[in-house]
């Protein structure tokens, strides 16, 4: 009885795990992860040269941004405020990130809420 | 009230120059503090130089500042950002800067993080550095968080002055501030937003040098900006350097060469004390103040500057090996103002 109980559990999981599976993987697949980075007061693709560069999406794709303060001592966050979308803002060096789903199309100005004056780019739908 | 007053750190600090500047105080007749340094509560051990520990020098670099100037520190790419020369017909340059006020905390001793008004992120800010004649123009963004301005010492008109309340820049805001290089000497730049002690002491300023049209004799040249830094905003100053980091040149050494002309330009950026010096050990310097003049006005071994004041110092090291320099206010010199020369050659007796 208690075996009986046991294996039906096991299947029962195994299925919900297995239906599951697609949804998982699909949701990965639409997620794109971009690495930003903030260094001597300006924004930086990780790995890449472009001062403030220009950041492109698709409209409807799920974004991770993953943010670095790269600036110790200094406070910086990304905010892009046409989308309500904005990190944590990290007072000196570490790394936070935030989700969102990208809208419709047209451009947004992406800024660092304290360091705007220099700290600014623009976000473009394609 | 946080406990941090300048005999709390001088004990906590254990800085202590041994012999040297102690047998000076005690030549002089003067008592040591009974809590101040080789005081019963500290055992012999505790004479090392400096704190322990090092601060990082990610963010800034004392000895990188001391032989940079126009951003030269910078990868060419970079420094394109903050500065451009362009020739004049006339011969001179035109010399154009971008200067960001920006708010950051800085590491001045090991651990102890001031929370610093900078200019570019440092402090003190970059040099600016042109020859007699030349267009200075400096866009001037203000991405702190209190109204600032820059005002530089030498000839302009008053509405380059950055001094008065209708100069200030807001947060936010932007300046173009434009003039021409004159006289040559050893100039500042500062922040003069009101209460000017407490903008200037936060960290905003600069040397400001201005070369001869006939350039002065080929040098090892060296930007040495003396400050002091208020921790607990009781208007009196706890740690003392120059260039910002306690001890740093005890650590790392100035290196220079023996027989070389070694040219340096001292800035006085303390606040709340009314003067600075610096004495250099071992030798004589020639002193050109605020390097209006080609000739020097006097030899010594020390220097005093009043807030704000700035001199040209030149020598040659004959001897190899290790020479102190530091403010001859042997207290600054505890808190953190002094440092080393190395000088590596074959000795030379003239």
């Amino acid at each position: 009885m208690r075996r009986y109980t046991r294996v039906v559990i096991i299947v029962g999981a195994a299925a919900v795990t297995a239906g599951m599976l697609p949804r998982i993987a699909s949701s990965r697949d639409e997620m794109r992860e971009l690495r930003v980075v903030a260094r001597e007061m300006t924004f930086y693709v990780e790995g890449q040269d472009a001062p403030n560069p220009t950041l492109r999406f698709k409209a409807g794709e799920r974004v991770r941004l993953v943010f670095r303060n790269a600036d110790r001592g200094m406070s910086h966050d990304f905010v892009v405020p046409g989308w309500k979308v904005r990190t944590e803002l990290l007072e000196g060096a570490g790394e936070t990130s935030v989700t969102f789903r990208v809208p419709g199309p047209g451009s947004q100005p992406y800024t660092c809420s304290p360091h705007a004056a220099m700290m600014r780019g623009t976000i473009e739908i394609e | 009230m946080l406990a941090l007053n300048r005999r709390t750190w001088i004990a906590g600090l254990g800085s202590m120059l041994g012999a040297t500047l102690l047998g000076t105080r005690k030549l002089g007749g003067q008592q040591t503090p009974p809590d101040g340094p080789g005081s019963g509560t500290m055992t012999h051990a505790a004479h090392a130089m400096g704190p322990v520990g090092r601060v990082s020098l990610e963010s800034f670099n004392p000895s990188t500042f001391l032989r940079a100037w126009n951003f030269s520190d910078l990868p060419p790419q970079e420094r394109a950002r903050y500065y451009k020369e362009t020739p004049r017909p006339d011969g001179t340059l035109l010399r154009e800067y971008q200067l960001i006020a920006v708010d950051r905390d800085i590491e001045i001793a090991p651990g102890v993080f001031f929370p610093a008004w900078t200019f570019n992120g440092q402090v003190p800010g970059p040099t600016i550095r042109a020859t007699e004649g030349d267009r200075i123009r400096v866009t001037f963004v203000n991405a702190g968080s209190h109204p600032h301005t820059i005002h530089f010492h030498g000839w302009h008109t008053p509405e380059m002055d950055g001094s008065l309340p209708e100069h200030q820049v807001m947060p936010g805001g932007q300046f173009l501030y434009e003039f021409d290089a004159d006289p040559f000497g050893l100039h500042l730049y500062h922040c003069h937003a009101v209460p000017l002690k407490r903008h200037i002491h936060k960290g905003l300023y600069g040397a400001f040098i201005v070369d001869p049209k006939n350039a002065r004799p080929a040098a090892d040249e060296l930007v040495m900006v003396m400050n002091g830094f208020d921790t607990n905003f009781d208007a009196d100053n706890e740690v003392y350097a120059v260039n910002t980091v306690a001890h740093h040149f005890m650590y790392e050494p100035v290196r220079v060469e023996i027989g070389k002309l070694v040219r340096m330009y001292v800035v006085n950026l303390t606040e709340f004390d009314l003067v600075n010096s610096l004495h250099l050990h071992g030798m004589f310097f020639d002193v050109f103040r605020t390097g209006t003049s080609m000739t020097s006005s006097e030899r010594t071994d020390t220097i005093m500057l009043c807030q704000g004041e700035r001199a040209i110092i030149e020598t040659r090291f004959r001897y190899p090996g290790k020479f102190m320099f530091h403010a001859h206010q042997s207290e600054f010199a505890e808190l953190g103002w002094m440092g080393l020369f190395e000088a590596v050659g074959p000795r030379r007796d003239t």
